[in-house]
């Protein structure tokens, strides 16, 4: 053990000195402070405006007068996605998956304003996060470090040299791998702490135990990852021909997790799992949705036969003979119709977009990078699967919402005079307001699984590279 | 200058060396391949801007016939849903959706086109403020971006590049052949710009190669637009070859050994790849832009005092008309209830159009860094001109936008005197109706638009290609052996 920590020594003193490791360091710790406070900043003003958005809307709702309880459901409200802090480090789909969806009757509204809209070509390059540096330029900097470990040695012939000093070759590659963690964990554990501290004093939707449980999982799984890149570059610089192999090795490796993968899969996936676009989705549901009961459309055929079964069912022949107002009540039916149809269609759309995913998942047995990916976006609760969780609560709300003001409609009577039955401000403090809940930590590590398996089976595959009998070769 | 026998020994060079070939083999077969991926999405595309005109023929055709039916008949149930009724009409029957279609050369640039609106409903009454529909896209397919010729040439042409120059100088140091090629009475550094030229041009035609191969393969028509639009982004991949390559030469004539050399050009590879617009994107991220979420909410306060103040507005706009006062078919209200709707609709528009120049007012500094950022970085200026020739760019978008509401001002134009001078459709009018102008008129716009890009990456090859030069001439003018 002693060898080994002085091989480790030595080497993390030699890569110390390198004048282009101190560079690179001072150029990524910079790069990733100047991201971290620009997004910094965005968050903290999105997170003051959607609470005062939600507010805003909630006395809207409040504030909307004796209104017909279905005419409030068109007017409806806004549900705003909250902001995580951890979402500035990666912002991961955020950009892209929407800020605000409209919750009203008979529609299931996707969730509208895309931030990177207004991002323009920089956005094309997917670089604008601190994890999107630090994920993607560690793993290339510990390439930098490692490849030429074992292998330059061998070349200018002094690997006979290091090894008569008294540790076994297997000592000497754990040594060489332990300097170059060391090294790369020499930057990122205070830049990683830095950036967990600077986003922790900000105001967020989780709780302080939740986002520290979080930044210290993904501290732990970053650095895995550099275990990683220094196992598989320290053991592909001693058992690869020269260190320009292993250079080209590691860097295909890295291209291929970092470039190539992730869009060839999402090519793939889209014509495998093809998304519809708007048209024909919409096509598709007006269709299914006709084939329903419609509220607003006396003449349907089912919406007749609906009324004529509750007058039936009551012993009248008149609306005006029962006891509740029938429109509530056929709302609420087309209503139910019309919520199985989004079901339908959004299940389908949801479950395409989890297997194109999945098929990117795939892409972590090719390279470690996706792996790490999706492993980060998942803990700070920035992937398709959050997002679709706060969607989900959305839509639960909105139904409830409508339920509740189509059960209102139906209890003022045939002529919407009860005097029972709640109205105005009562009525819509009856319904509350949106309550979100961010998922929990479990539920995220059970969605990074896929890359949690990735990130084992790579730590696995790098330190039996370094680990395993190693037979040096003179050059 | 650059001598055939030169050329054909250098060509010898290129065609014996595995790796370069493989590089050379991997570009035509990534250009190929991106050309044919894009294939299904562009499809997409052309058959969902063919349904919705096929839907808005059948709407029309229906409207037709329901007129013809109808003829002079009196109205029966509702009047407002009354076919003949010009509102009706406008605001229901025959209100459509327009989609962009996409560009001449949108097989070479997929972009994040879903980013975009996908489509705009063209209706008398609307809430314009609302922000026309995106479409459904997974939003981790949106983060990774998309596998396409831009995207072939932006990040993958330089790694080609790479593989062929990054050991033009530093093999013949390691080889000891440096001093030979300096003792050429050409001049060390004519032939190494001579190797390089050649290097690059193979490197060129292959990504040529493949994307014509591709574009053979895939396009259905080819328009002599087309071709211009074509010739301008080789132009733009030109450019961005020659400063690649230019770059890779001033990181060659520097010492070092093949492996350094390489290990240089990837680490150059990331800066302006990675780095450079991820330091960019902070710096325009200090810049913040108008908030979507206040628009939203400036939307509803705006529907709400529309709805409120509709009734009074229909009033101000009989002062104008005081002769229709007594219109010959306000039954029942039903014209002052077409003057309200409409009164509502045009203050939405109103709003609608402050809430659009404030938001450009307040995007102007960010648009104005994120131009200047652009033109920092050769990598994302080739990439900004790419998008803007396949039109995935905002600015194609903003012409989409524009022709749409130009169409929405002739859909107005068309129905709103019908509606105040209280008259009824014929199916004759239906002849008459707005269509979408088409885009043709679009291409000198993006030409346009392309040119100041491709200058400035010219600039930069001009830059690169002076450093390149000089370097060059001081690895000839080192003494045999200085080198290591």
């Amino acid at each position: 053990m002693a060898g080994i920590l002085l091989v480790a020594r030595n080497e993390l003193r030699c890569i110390l000195r390198d004048g282009r490791f101190r560079g690179a360091c001072l150029l990524l710790a910079a790069l990733v402070c100047a991201s971290l406070l620009a997004l910094r900043e965005e968050r903290a003003r999105d997170h003051a405006e959607r609470s005062e958005a939600r507010q805003r809307v909630r006395t809207l709702w409040l504030d909307q007068g004796d209104a017909d309880p279905h005419g409030a459901t068109h007017y409806g409200t806004y549900a705003f996605k909250p902001v995580t802090r951890l979402s500035a480090f990666d912002s991961g789909v955020e950009p892209y998956a929407g800020v605000y969806t409209h919750l009203e009757s008979h529609s299931q509204n996707e969730f509208a304003a895309r931030p990177a809209r207004d991002a323009g070509p920089l956005a094309r390059f997917g670089g604008g996060s601190p994890a999107a540096l630090l994920l993607l330029l560690l793993p290339l900097l510990a390439i930098f470090l490692g490849h030429g470990a074992v292998a330059t040695e061998r070349e200018n012939g002094l690997l006979r040299f290091a090894l008569s000093g008294g540790c076994t070759p297997r000592q000497w590659l754990w040594g060489k791998f332990l300097g170059v963690w060391a090294a790369l964990m020499l930057l990122a554990t205070p830049v990683l702490a830095a950036c967990m501290v600077v986003l922790g004093a900000l105001e967020g939707e989780e709780s302080t135990a939740d986002h520290w449980l979080r930044s210290s999982l993904l501290a732990a799984a970053i650095c895995a990852s550099l275990a990683i890149h220094a196992g598989l570059s320290v053991g592909l610089s001693a058992r690869m021909g020269g260190s320009r192999s292993a250079l080209l090795a590691l860097l295909c490796l890295w291209l291929v997790g970092a470039v190539f993968a992730p869009r060839v899969a999402t090519e793939l996936g889209e014509r495998i799992w093809p998304t519809p676009d708007n048209a024909a989705f919409d096509a598709r549901h007006e269709r299914l949705v006709a084939e329903g009961v419609d509220g607003h459309d006396a003449r349907n055929e089912r919406t007749r036969r609906l009324r004529e079964d509750i007058l039936r069912e009551h012993g009248v022949t008149s609306e005006k003979d029962l006891p509740f107002n029938i429109g509530g009540v056929i709302m609420q039916a087309g209503e139910d119709y019309s919520n199985q149809v989004f079901d339908k269609l959004h299940g389908e759309l949801w479950g395409g977009w989890r297997a194109q995913n999945a098929l990117r998942d795939a892409a972590a047995l090719l390279s470690p990078l996706p792996a790490l990916r999706r492993v980060s976006k998942s803990l700070c609760g920035t992937d398709l699967e959050h997002h679709l969780a706060f969607v989900a609560q959305a839509e639960a709300y909105r139904r409830e919402l409508v339920r509740a003001m189509n059960d209102a409609l139906a209890r003022q009577g045939p002529d919407r005079r009860s005097a029972t039955a709640p109205r105005g401000r009562a009525l819509w403090e009856s319904v509350p307001d949106l309550r979100t809940s961010q998922p929990s930590v479990a539920s995220a590590l059970r969605w990074s699984l896929p890359g949690l398996v990735g990130l084992a089976f790579w730590l696995v595959a790098s330190l039996l590279l370094v680990g395993l009998p190693w037979r040096p070769r003179a050059n | 200058m650059l001598d055939r026998q030169l050329l054909r020994l250098e060509a010898k060079l290129l065609l014996r060396d595995p790796l370069a070939l493989g590089a050379l083999l991997m570009l035509a077969m990534a250009s190929f391949a991106a050309v044919l991926a894009a294939r299904p999405e562009v499809d997409a595309r052309k058959a969902t801007v063919a349904s919705i005109e096929a839907a808005r023929v059948a709407r029309v055709a229906e409207a037709r016939k329901a007129l013809v039916d109808l003829g002079s008949s009196p109205a029966q149930g509702n009047q407002l849903s009354d076919p003949r009724q010009p509102y009706m009409m406008g605001a229901r029957r025959l209100a459509h959706d327009v989609a962009p279609e996409p560009g001449p050369l949108a097989l070479l640039g997929l972009g994040a086109t879903e980013l975009g609106s996908g489509k705009v409903r063209i209706a008398l009454s609307r809430n314009s403020m609302l922000e026309p529909s995106e479409e459904r896209a997974n939003p981790e397919s949106l983060l990774q971006g998309r596998y396409d010729a831009t995207f072939v040439v932006v990040f993958l042409l330089p790694l080609a590049l790479i593989a062929l120059l990054h050991d033009l100088v530093s093999r013949d140091r390691a080889l000891g052949t440096l001093a030979l090629v300096a003792s050429s009475t050409r001049g060390s550094r004519l032939v190494h710009v001579a190797r390089a030229v050649l290097r690059l041009a193979a490197a060129w035609s292959c990504l040529v190669a493949g994307l014509c191969a591709g574009l053979w393969a895939c396009s259905d028509e080819w328009s002599s637009e087309a071709t211009g639009l074509l010739v301008a982004w080789l132009a733009l991949a030109g450019a961005y070859a020659l400063f690649w390559g230019a770059a890779i030469l001033v990181v060659g004539s520097l010492r070092g050994t093949p492996s350094s050399h390489a290990l240089a050009c990837c680490a150059l590879w990331t800066v302006f790849l990675y780095a450079s617009p991820a330091a960019a994107a902070a710096w325009v991220g200090l810049e913040q832009g108008p908030s979507r979420v206040a628009s939203a909410n400036a939307a509803r306060e705006a529907a709400e005092k529309a709805w409120e103040a509709r009734s009074s507005a229909a009033d101000r706009l009989l002062l104008d008309h005081p002769e229709l006062e007594q219109s010959p078919t306000d039954k029942a209200g039903l014209w002052r209830r077409q003057v309200e709707l409409l009164a509502y609709a045009r203050m939405l528009d109103d709003a609608a159009a402050v809430e659009a120049r404030r938001r450009e007012e307040a995007l102007a500094a960010r648009r104005a860094r994120t131009e200047l950022a652009a033109w920092a970085n050769p990598c994302t200026l080739a990439l900004a001109g790419f998008d803007a020739l396949a039109e995935v760019d905002e600015g194609s978008q903003r012409r989409f936008l524009g022709r749409a509401a130009e169409l929405q001002r002739g859909w107005d134009a068309f129905f709103l005197p019908r509606i105040l001078e209280g008259r009824t459709l014929s199916p004759v009018d239906l002849d008459a109706l707005p269509r979408l102008s088409p885009r043709a008129r679009e291409d000198a716009a993006i030409l346009a638009s392309a040119w100041p890009r491709l200058g400035g990456l010219l600039a930069w090859v001009a830059l690169a290609g002076i450093l390149a030069w000089i370097g060059l001439g001081r690895v000839g003018a080192r003494p045999p052996g200085a080198a290591e």
